[in-house]
């Protein structure tokens, strides 16, 4: 599932209009929802980033290891308006803390430092892009997913010759609607990644069968939740034996379980 | 190709930066504080990064040289290593890195000055002292972008006491061909059964490629030596082990060999836990392993009979006093 958060109702429309997100009843922040994404509005800021990205963790599920994509405006001493950039580098302007989205897979955009300052900057002074809303949502985000699944999406809407000031949302929506097919597929290549590291179907569904069957302590639940990852890994596909799952109780399977394991040496080819 | 290449600012304008980045021109440079930014934070996956690692330049500022581990050596008076590189090319299931470091990208440190000054601090005249490079790295696997042991031989031309050993599993030896065999060099070569190397050596050369690499080191007057550690049990291990000793012995004269060790496969739990939770679906963790005091390991007497085996298997073509065991720290 792919989470993305925004800071405004103009950065979040080209996106809810992709992805056909529908509003959800909550308080609190603006959550939009829909078959492959989750989205909040934040409001400006890094506190408020910080605060809806902890909000739709809790209300996506808690889910761990999925893609979080903060998108939105900054500006840039040089580039144009309406020029799509990935942060490689994530500064925090007051505390100067610094996070570094890995970019495991090419992504479509050249990629630019980010400044986040807690006040508009137009003194264009860096060659970074500037916001005010990636460093609250990088510090939250990585709390849930891995670094290679945290990005940060900034198209530019000022610079040294269009200085800041409130864009009208219509102009907001012109710069980014152009870049939503292109984001859609980045954040898929991010799902693919993020699939790698969910536990395998074959082992889920054997662990419910077993522990719906029988009953078994929570660290009897972890040893089994081990021992059927290293089943799969010896014997893909194949249900584990009659003889073993068939035990009177949860230790006997375990015990079983575990002989079973430790007795064949693994096939190499 | 590496897509992006972090620089620590104090090291912006060491010459050997300038000399990367110029072999690199379409990477993408990101200045960091201290390496330890992008290398250490919690938050990365080891196996997502190892798909395109980056690369790291820093600048390490003490420890150079570590004392080795007491059960190892291969014959000389005092044992050193050092690692003027963490993380590999190559991506070995077995191997320890991955669990010991969040991060796969490369760090390199290019300060290799401080490393020969550390050095030269512990060379005893008359006596043997080794240097052991491989530990978190391979030697020459990165030569291309490193120019390490380019800039690390003539400082052991000098010193005939000082002994390196460069460990590797790759066949990038150009930089030593292109010079004078130095006798206190020794290439040593880490092989699996192919069986093993297939299904676990991701990107590691195959078998006869490594041997033809070795053989012209060998040719050339530069002593080579076999590394055949970690031990890895699996079905028909004895036949495998057999068929590479074959391979490997009857390729290359034993007065060329300057040693040959062999060792378990032990890790520690931390480590191993890691890996397993990286890979649950690797065949290679999932049998016959068990915990040992704080090591993860094959149960003491299925170890003892594949070093057993393969002992007796060396001792077929090479003379006692080129083999030697070496046993990882704890229960040596």
């Amino acid at each position: 599932m792919i989470h993305f958060v925004t800071a405004f109702d103009a950065e979040a429309r080209p996106l809810i209009d992709h992805f056909r997100l529908r509003r959800q009843t909550d308080h609190g922040f603006p959550v939009y929802a829909g078959d492959d994404a989750w989205l909040v509005v934040s409001g400006q800021g890094k506190v408020n980033a910080a605060a809806a990205t902890a909000h739709l963790h809790g209300r996506a599920g808690l889910p761990w290891d999925n893609t979080w994509i903060n998108v939105g405006i900054a500006g840039h001493a040089e580039l144009s308006q309406g020029e799509p950039r990935i942060a490689h580098k994530v500064t925090d302007g007051l505390s100067g803390k610094s996070w570094y989205p890995a970019l495991i897979t090419s992504a479509p955009w050249s990629s630019a430092p980010l400044v986040t300052v807690d006040r508009a900057d137009t003194t264009y002074a860096s060659n970074a892009l500037v916001d005010m809303e990636a460093s609250g949502f990088m510090e939250t985000a990585l709390r849930f997913s891995s670094g290679e699944l945290v990005h940060a999406l900034k198209v530019v809407s000022d610079n040294r010759s269009n200085p800041a000031r409130i864009p009208r949302p219509s102009q907001v929506k012109s710069w980014l609607s152009p870049h939503a097919a292109t984001l859609e597929k980045f954040c898929h290549s991010l799902e693919r990644l993020a699939i790698s590291l969910e536990t395998p179907a074959e082992v889920t569904q054997q662990y419910e069968r077993l522990t719906a069957a029988m009953h078994f302590t929570v660290s009897q639940q972890n040893r089994l939740l081990q021992l059927l990852q290293r089943w799969q890994a010896l014997n893909p596909d194949t249900q584990i034996p009659a003889a073993v799952s068939g035990q009177a109780t949860a230790q006997a399977l375990l015990d079983g379980l575990q002989e079973h394991l430790d007795a064949e040496p693994p096939v190499l080819s | 190709m590496i897509p992006y290449i972090y620089i620590e600012r104090e090291i912006r304008d060491h010459p050997r930066v300038e000399a990367i980045l110029l072999r690199h021109k379409r990477a993408t440079v990101v200045e960091c504080e201290r390496y330890g930014e992008v290398f250490n934070p919690k938050a990365q996956n080891f196996r997502l990064q190892k798909q395109r690692p980056a690369l790291i330049l820093a600048k390490k500022h003490k420890n150079h040289v570590q004392q080795a581990p007491a059960s190892y050596g291969v014959g000389g008076d005092s044992n050193y290593y050092f690692s003027h590189m963490l993380n590999c090319l190559y991506d070995c299931r077995y191997c320890f890195l991955q669990g010991m470091y969040r991060s796969a990208n490369y760090v390199l440190f290019v300060n290799y000055e401080d490393f020969l000054t550390a050095m030269d601090s512990l060379v005893l005249p008359g006596k043997q002292t080794w240097f052991f490079s491989g530990y978190d790295g391979d030697s020459l696997a990165l030569e291309p972008v490193t120019d390490f042991a380019t800039s690390m031989l003539p400082w052991f031309e000098q010193r005939p006491d000082a002994w390196l050993e460069l460990r590797t599993k790759s066949t990038q030896i150009g930089a030593l061909l292109q010079r004078k065999p130095l006798l206190n060099v020794v290439t040593a070569f880490s092989f699996t059964p192919e069986a093993v190397w297939k299904a676990t050596e991701h990107r590691v050369p195959p078998v006869e490629k490594r041997v033809e690499a070795m053989l012209q080191l060998a040719r050339a007057g530069w002593p080579v030596a076999l590394r055949i550690d970690p031990l890895i049990w699996h079905k028909e291990y004895q036949h495998h082990y057999r068929q590479l000793f074959r391979t490997l012995l009857e390729a290359l004269p034993v007065d060329l060999i300057h040693s040959v060790t062999t060792g378990p496969f032990r890790m520690p739990q931390p480590f191993f836990r890691n890996m397993e939770r990286l890979y649950p679906e690797e065949p290679l963790f999932a049998a016959g392993l068990e915990t040992r005091g704080k090591m993860v390991s094959y149960p003491l007497e299925r170890e003892q009979e594949m070093v057993d085996f393969c002992l007796q298997e060396l001792a077929h073509y090479l003379p006692e006093e080129k083999i030697y065991m070496n046993l990882p720290e704890n229960d040596s």
